[in-house]
């Protein structure tokens, strides 16, 4: 087998990991058998790490302890507006870090946004390794057209802790056209990408013209997705019922926990149905009327109708967005659906009405964007140079000049890899040393940009203001990784910087979260020992199973309960140590279990006189 | 949900025998614990309760002190009898086999320091007696942990031995609790004990006793149940169809316990879910499965107990 490459979409709620096979593009489903596993990482009550679907189960139950959404915190310094307003949503304890970054507290740990990211990263490597049945090394991660340098890098160390090489990230617009089949035509295209998914809306247009995918403008609500229609549906539900027993189901998290399931599932179910019946047997109970059961009917029309509002918003960003890039609607080449949400007809209905056309949806908006980074590894990883695909820089480049101003030298969306390099001088006499900060935005106020690191140039020729001449240097990899140089050009005194810790971590930090997601991954592989042991434990649990009857009447004809009771509590510390994998432990429980077997069957044969 | 019910006189009878038995009062025991047994005659735990005084007064009466009358017999109606070759009658708990010959019941020997009455006690740990070796005598050790009342002697049966707590007569109510929470634990009643540490937790929340002495209640009845549940990582599914399911008598954490059940997570799965404590979890499970409303594929299947017949 060659070298093996993964497209990941880590989305805010979902993730999906595709490959291309035979030169098809094929999302790997998870070793549960689900193509989407949840971008969920929770520590359960019983102490174990839960990542997808069985995280995301135990999300309302166990609120403290359970990730959702960390793709919001990625990237983020602690100081920042956007991030004190995410925390406050977050049912967990997010913490300032030790370089203004996030800490994510769950247990007795603290963890970097990246590494829970990489929690769900490496699930998804395990799922493509027992899909190929070999190590996976390489993959090709998505991101938001609109995240930043530090949000970028955050990625891709998330993807170093999980052991993966990123190979590239790349813009989720860009990811979701190369999946419909864009980007081989080296016609000039305009299409609309619309995502709407479990926790974002994004709206983007996209301008391809040989094999240059340009963002040429992006927005979104990121406080509207799928979850805000389930939400809807819960209160359609939960109200009624408070009104009739005078019990608010919201306010019970093992009752709220059963509502959004049996609400997402109806969202679901009305995409094909025009109506589902909702069934929550023993959902609450009260002393008078004993257990409550929830049973109601939803329409599709009545979802549509409670659901419109939310509708209506996605329409008004398309709406701005398309504004802002002076673009009509109706010029438009295509509008590709991305996301589970645009399932729902009301909203390929609306798609339709704004664009005047029906929206592309020969792609499952779920798997769009992870089979475009599958895509896109393939063509890396076998160096297909006419269909290489080139990004765009999402945010201009620049320095803090003097007077608080920004200074661009890389205009925004310019294509990737790139150089670009601006001469500047001195402002003082006899000024030895100056401070380059890096910034990247599009606000000519230095302070309203976003601060991506900072270096001083230090040893500079003393002489009269405007007499120096410093080149600054701008170098942004393929992967969008900026490194910034600054030279004296009389002396040749050089200093640069390279924006690796803006995701929040440190080279050590990311060595040591990497080393000890090894460990872990290391830790849930079966020895081929403890393989052995169990092997036998269950041989020998079915052997009391099938021996427990005539043990119990013997037991009644003189055998007496001692023997059964002493079996029974070292079945059951033999399944204990089972599952808590003391492989040591329950081969000396299997040996005990294995003389107890024996005498209570030479005492069984006694007791019926060898018959 | 609970395992065993009870009235407030049956509660009251059993405390009270609980109460004599730790003052060695035997026959007064054995009264409470009859008139117990005749009001509730299906409860265990009256009948274990009785079952041990009857025994102790038994050790007391047969020459040699030893557990049984001399024909080998039923000494008493109420006490079964015992098969003469069984293995030492240690139950599952025990860590330690239960001594062949008993001391007798001597309040004014309680307060004695261990040891001082080497006449009636069994033999020190450095010389235990050579005794046959049974296959179960080495059995699983789940630990009891005994009071600090200096008496090194545990396990499930110490109630035989003198490892009641001489310190602990007091007036005060938590301390009677306690008290006949170590006695339920020494009987293997891990939910009774509960009931009484949960007493005693309301009343004194931090007290280190009581809350070690949860655990092992809690941890031994977890372990019952779960081995009744059987193999953690079997992937339970739901055994009657969904519009059955609400003729069933379920409380809604079961309910919820239920709703997770799809036959596609495991047992071991389903305690991280659900988020309950492991105990509560299991309780569920096992009453679950016993009523047949889930099933394991490839196991031998309890009917399903409806609370109401379907008309």
């Amino acid at each position: 087998m060659g070298e093996l490459v993964i497209g990941i979409d880590l989305g805010t709620t979902n993730s999906v990991c595709a490959t291309v096979q035979g030169g098809t593009p094929t999302v790997i489903s998870n070793r549960s058998g689900y193509r989407l596993t949840p971008s969920v990482v929770a520590l359960a009550r019983n102490g174990k790490r839960l990542v997808g679907s069985l995280a995301r189960r135990q999300a309302v139950t166990n609120a403290e302890r359970t990730v959702v959404a960390v793709k919001r915190l990625m990237g983020r310094r602690w100081s920042a507006k956007m991030t004190q307003e995410a925390i406050q949503r977050m049912p967990y304890s997010v913490v300032a870090g030790p370089h203004d970054d996030v800490r994510i507290t769950l247990g007795e740990q603290q963890y970097s946004p990246p590494e829970i990211s990489a929690m769900v990263l490496t699930e998804l490597r395990l799922d493509a390794e027992a899909f190929f049945n070999a190590p996976v090394s390489k993959a090709v991660i998505t991101c938001p057209a609109y995240f930043n340098d530090s949000q970028r890098n955050a990625t891709k160390d998330a993807g170093r802790i999980a052991g993966l090489e990123v190979i590239r990230i790349i813009n989720e617009p860009t990811s979701a056209a190369l999946a419909y089949g864009f980007g081989k035509a080296q016609a000039e295209r305009q299409v609309a990408v619309f995502d709407l998914g479990g926790g974002t809306f994004d709206f983007s247009v996209l301008h391809m013209f040989k094999g240059v995918f340009e963002v040429e403008a992006t927005g979104g609500d990121s406080l509207l997705g799928g979850e805000d229609f389930d939400n809807r549906i819960i209160d359609f539900l939960a109200e009624p019922f408070a009104q009739k027993h005078g019990i608010d189901l919201r306010k019970d998290k093992m009752a709220l926990q059963r509502l959004r399931d049996a609400a997402e599932k109806a969202k679901c179910e009305l995409s094909s149905l025009k109506q589902v019946e909702i069934n929550l047997p023993f959902i609450s109970a009260t002393q008078q009327s004993g257990p409550l059961h929830l049973q109601a009917t939803l329409s599709r029309d009545q979802l549509e109708e409670m659901t419109a509002g939310l509708v209506q918003r996605c329409m008004k960003v398309c709406e701005q967005v398309l504004g802002e890039a002076k673009v009509h609607a109706g010029q438009l080449g295509d509008v590709l659906l991305v996301g589970g949400q645009t399932r729902m007809p009301k909203i390929q209905e609306e798609v339709k009405r704004l664009f005047g056309r029906d929206p592309a949806k020969n792609v499952n908006p779920d798997e769009a964007v992870a089979l475009g980074a599958a895509i896109q590894g393939a063509m890396l990883l076998h160096d297909e140079q006419e269909m290489l695909l080139l990004d765009v820089t999402p945010h201009s480049l620049g320095i803090a000049i003097a007077g608080g101003f920004f200074q661009k030298i890389i205009s925004k969306n310019t294509t990737v890899p790139t150089s670009a390099h601006h001469v500047f001088t001195t402002v003082k006499d006899d000024q030895t040393s100056a401070k380059i900060t890096v910034l990247q935005g599009e606000n000519e106020a230095a302070i309203d940009n976003e601060l991506l690191g900072e270096f001083m140039l230090t040893g500079l020729r003393a002489a009269k203001r405007g007499a120096v001449d410093i080149d600054v240097i701008f170098d942004i990899s393929a992967d969008g990784i900026v490194s910034v140089s600054a030279i004296d050009m009389q002396t040749g005194t050089r200093q640069s910087i390279t924006v690796t810790a803006s995701s929040g971590l440190t080279e050590d930090e990311i060595r040591k979260a990497t080393q000890s997601n090894e460990d872990w991954m290391l830790a849930q592989k079966e020895d081929p020992e403890f393989q052995d042991h169990k092997t036998r434990a269950e041989e020998l649990f079915r052997e009391f199973e099938a021996l427990w009857p005539r043990l119990t009447r013997a037991a009644q004809n003189g055998l007496g309960q001692e023997p059964l009771q002493r079996a029974q509590a070292a079945l059951s510390v033999a399944r204990l140590q089972l599952a808590q994998r003391e492989s040591e432990a329950l081969a000396g429980s299997l040996d005990r279990l294995e003389r107890m077997l024996e005498a209570l069957k030479g005492a069984l044969a006694r007791s019926t006189g060898g018959r | 949900m609970a395992l065993q019910g009870g009235g407030g006189r049956f509660s009251a009878l059993l405390l009270e025998g609980l109460d004599h038995y730790r003052k060695g009062k035997m026959l007064d025991a054995v009264r409470a614990w009859e008139e117990a047994y005749l009001l509730e005659p299906t409860n265990l735990r009256a009948r274990e309760f009785l079952r041990s005084a009857l025994e102790r007064i038994h050790a007391v009466m047969a020459p040699g002190g030893r557990a049984t009358a001399p024909n080998g017999s039923a000494p008493h109606p109420w006490l079964p009898s015992q098969p003469a070759a069984a293995a030492p009658a240690t139950p599952a708990a025990a860590p330690a086999p239960r001594q062949a010959a008993k001391p007798a019941p001597d309040p004014k020997a309680k307060k004695a320091k261990p040891g001082a009455t080497p006449g009636q006690r069994p033999p020190p740990a450095a010389n235990p007696p050579t005794r046959p070796q049974s296959p179960w005598d080495d059995g699983p050790s789940l630990a009891i942990p005994q009071p600090e009342t200096g008496d090194s002697g545990g396990g499930a049966w110490s109630i035989h031995a003198e490892t009641l707590p001489s310190a602990a007569v007091s007036d005060d109510e938590t301390d009677v609790w306690m008290r006949g929470a170590r006695e339920l634990v020494a009987l293997n009643d891990f939910s009774g004990a509960l009931e009484l540490l949960n007493k005693v937790l309301d009343r004194k929340p931090n007290d280190k006793d009581a809350l070690q002495l949860y655990d092992v209640c809690e941890q031994n009845l977890t372990l019952m149940y779960e081995s009744k549940i059987g193999a953690m990582d079997a992937r339970p599914r739901t055994a009657i169809p969904p519009d059955e399911i609400i003729w069933l008598n379920l409380d809604p954490r079961a309910g919820f316990v239920l709703a997770q059940i799809d036959g596609e997570v495991s047992f071991e799965d389903l305690y991280a879910i659900c988020g309950l404590k492991r105990l509560d979890t299991a309780r569920i499970l096992c009453e679950l499965l016993e009523q047949g409303v889930v099933q394991v594929e490839g196991r031998d299947q309890a009917v399903a107990k409806r609370a109401m017949p379907r008309r």
